[in-house]
């Protein structure tokens, strides 16, 4: 059990619900060690990976993916296309270099990190 | 009311609010116009005039639906005035491949295709008869179309599908003097000759926070031309001019936004989220600003950014400021480090960290 003191965390817009988790890209197999609760996510294509949120929320206040690598790189995550209807957000691992689409080599620490926050009311 | 249960969140600092968001890279445009405006490179051939102006998907709606005016520009070096005129010449009988005009003079006859809902080319300097709408050149091998007070049709230029679908976008009522006006509810440019300089064309978005005047001199008719008497202004000008408070004239060339290219110091669009606003500040550059309300100010920011296709390109964050409340986020090309306009649709997701405590 932590025993450190900590203090809660205020938001300026309420009513809203983080999703935040990570997971480790393995080329072109399947992604693996997924971390956080409320979505799944899966390889659906080189450098693409769907994640699809576990409940439907009343709207996005935004996205964010950055990508964590073992070694110095110059790829990046980007936030692609959001699909409210389906629960589900896009998010590519890109050369840099040469603004493809590429799939990150296997590694435990080649991750996608994923934070998203939802509105939960409506007001 | 939503009922989804979630767990609650806590920080090891004290005090900390945190400020969440995402906007639209597009600027609003003071909402008269509607939609999006661009400015875009040559990629039709319009040597001897200044201006080809284009609006597809124009249709009722909110600013984030597609509407967008593009107005290129023409380089004459690369452009023969035969390519334009065989454009122009076939669009009426056939849709031209590169044209995709939905064209309509006098209600008569549709120009190009109906892959785009509509496009307009306003060209000047017709040496013409007065009256004439549609003028063949045929020593000189050029089509002319012209706009002049006292014509005798009525409908110069309708909306032939899609859209307003057969409304009228300009018609003689609108014309007054050496002034072309476009009216039209949502869509009010205008669009005149200088009375001094035939072929000078100028368009007006008349937004409700700001009107932009942008003159196509007939000396510069090329991207490079245009750069050279911008860069030579003083002021307010006779090529690009702010009438509205902002930064001043710009550079025009391919790809800019009209009211990116015109610093046009608008709002962020559908912005998602509170206690912020986000303005585009110069090319690639946006401001986010945070309410005055936590006493410590910022602490910590990160961006991202959220692209319609993959891209090149992407957030970093740049300079914060917790005095002013402000964090500097560059959209930056990763080929060259330079900050850049990015495609439309694209967004910008935040995160501000903010201390409540001071």
């Amino acid at each position: 059990m932590s025993s450190r003191i900590t203090f809660p965390i205020g938001v300026a817009t309420p009513g809203t619900v983080s999703v935040e988790g990570s997971w480790q890209c393995n080329a072109a197999g399947a992604l693996s060690n997924v971390m956080g609760n409320g979505f799944t996510v899966a390889r659906t294509g080189v450098g693409e990976h769907t994640v699809t949120f576990d409940k439907a929320y009343l709207g996005y206040i935004r996205f964010g993916a950055h990508l964590a690598l073992n070694a110095v790189d110059n790829h990046k995550a980007q936030v692609g296309a959001y699909d409210p209807v389906a629960r589900t957000l896009i998010i590519n691992t890109v050369d840099m270099a040469a603004g493809v689409v590429a799939d990150e080599a296997s590694h435990a620490n080649n991750r996608v990190n994923l934070e998203c926050v939802f509105k939960n009311v409506s007001y | 009311m939503g009922s989804i249960a979630r767990g609650q969140r806590s920080s090891i600092i004290p005090g900390r609010v945190d400020i969440e968001g995402s906007f639209d890279c597009f600027p609003l445009l003071g909402g008269s116009i509607g939609g999006e405006a661009y400015m875009s490179g040559a990629t039709e051939g319009c040597p001897n005039f200044d201006t080809v102006i284009e609006a597809t998907n124009l249709g009722e709606g909110s600013l984030t639906d597609s509407k967008k005016i593009t107005v290129t520009l023409v380089d004459d070096a690369v452009y023969a005035d035969a390519v334009f005129n065989a454009a122009l010449d076939s669009g009426r009988a056939v849709a031209p491949a590169h044209m995709d005009t939905i064209f309509a003079l006098g209600g008569v006859t549709p120009l190009g295709d109906a892959g785009n809902a509509w496009e307009l080319c306003f060209v000047g300097d017709m040496p013409a008869a007065a009256g004439e709408q549609v003028y063949d050149d045929a020593v000189a091998g050029i089509t002319y179309i012209r706009f002049e007070p006292g014509v005798s049709t009525a409908v110069l230029i309708e909306a032939a599908v899609g859209g307003y679908g057969g409304e009228v976008i300009i018609d003689t009522v609108d014309t007054i003097g050496g002034f072309l006006t476009v009216a039209d509810d949502e869509f009010a440019p205008q669009l005149f000759h200088d009375g001094a300089d035939q072929e000078t064309v100028s368009v007006i978005h008349m937004g409700e926070t700001s009107d932009v005047t942008v003159h196509f001199e007939a000396a510069a008719s090329t991207v490079a031309e245009a750069e050279a008497v911008i860069t030579a202004l003083t002021g307010d000008d006779a090529i690009i001019a702010v009438q509205t408070a902002g930064t001043g004239a710009s550079v025009l060339q391919a790809g800019d936004v009209l009211d990116r290219t015109f610093l046009h110091s608008g709002q962020c669009s559908n912005i998602h989220g509170r206690d912020f606003s986000a303005t585009r500040v110069a090319v690639g550059t946006y401001d986010v600003t945070f309410a005055a309300t936590y006493p410590g100010g910022l602490r910590s920011f990160d961006s991202c950014l959220q692209v319609p296709a993959v891209v090149a390109a992407y957030t970093v964050d740049g300079v914060i400021t917790p005095v002013s409340r402000t964090a500097r986020i560059y959209v930056c090309d990763h080929a060259t480090g330079n900050a850049v306009d990015p495609a439309n649709d694209t967004k910008i997701h935040f995160t501000a960290r903010m201390d409540n405590l001071g």
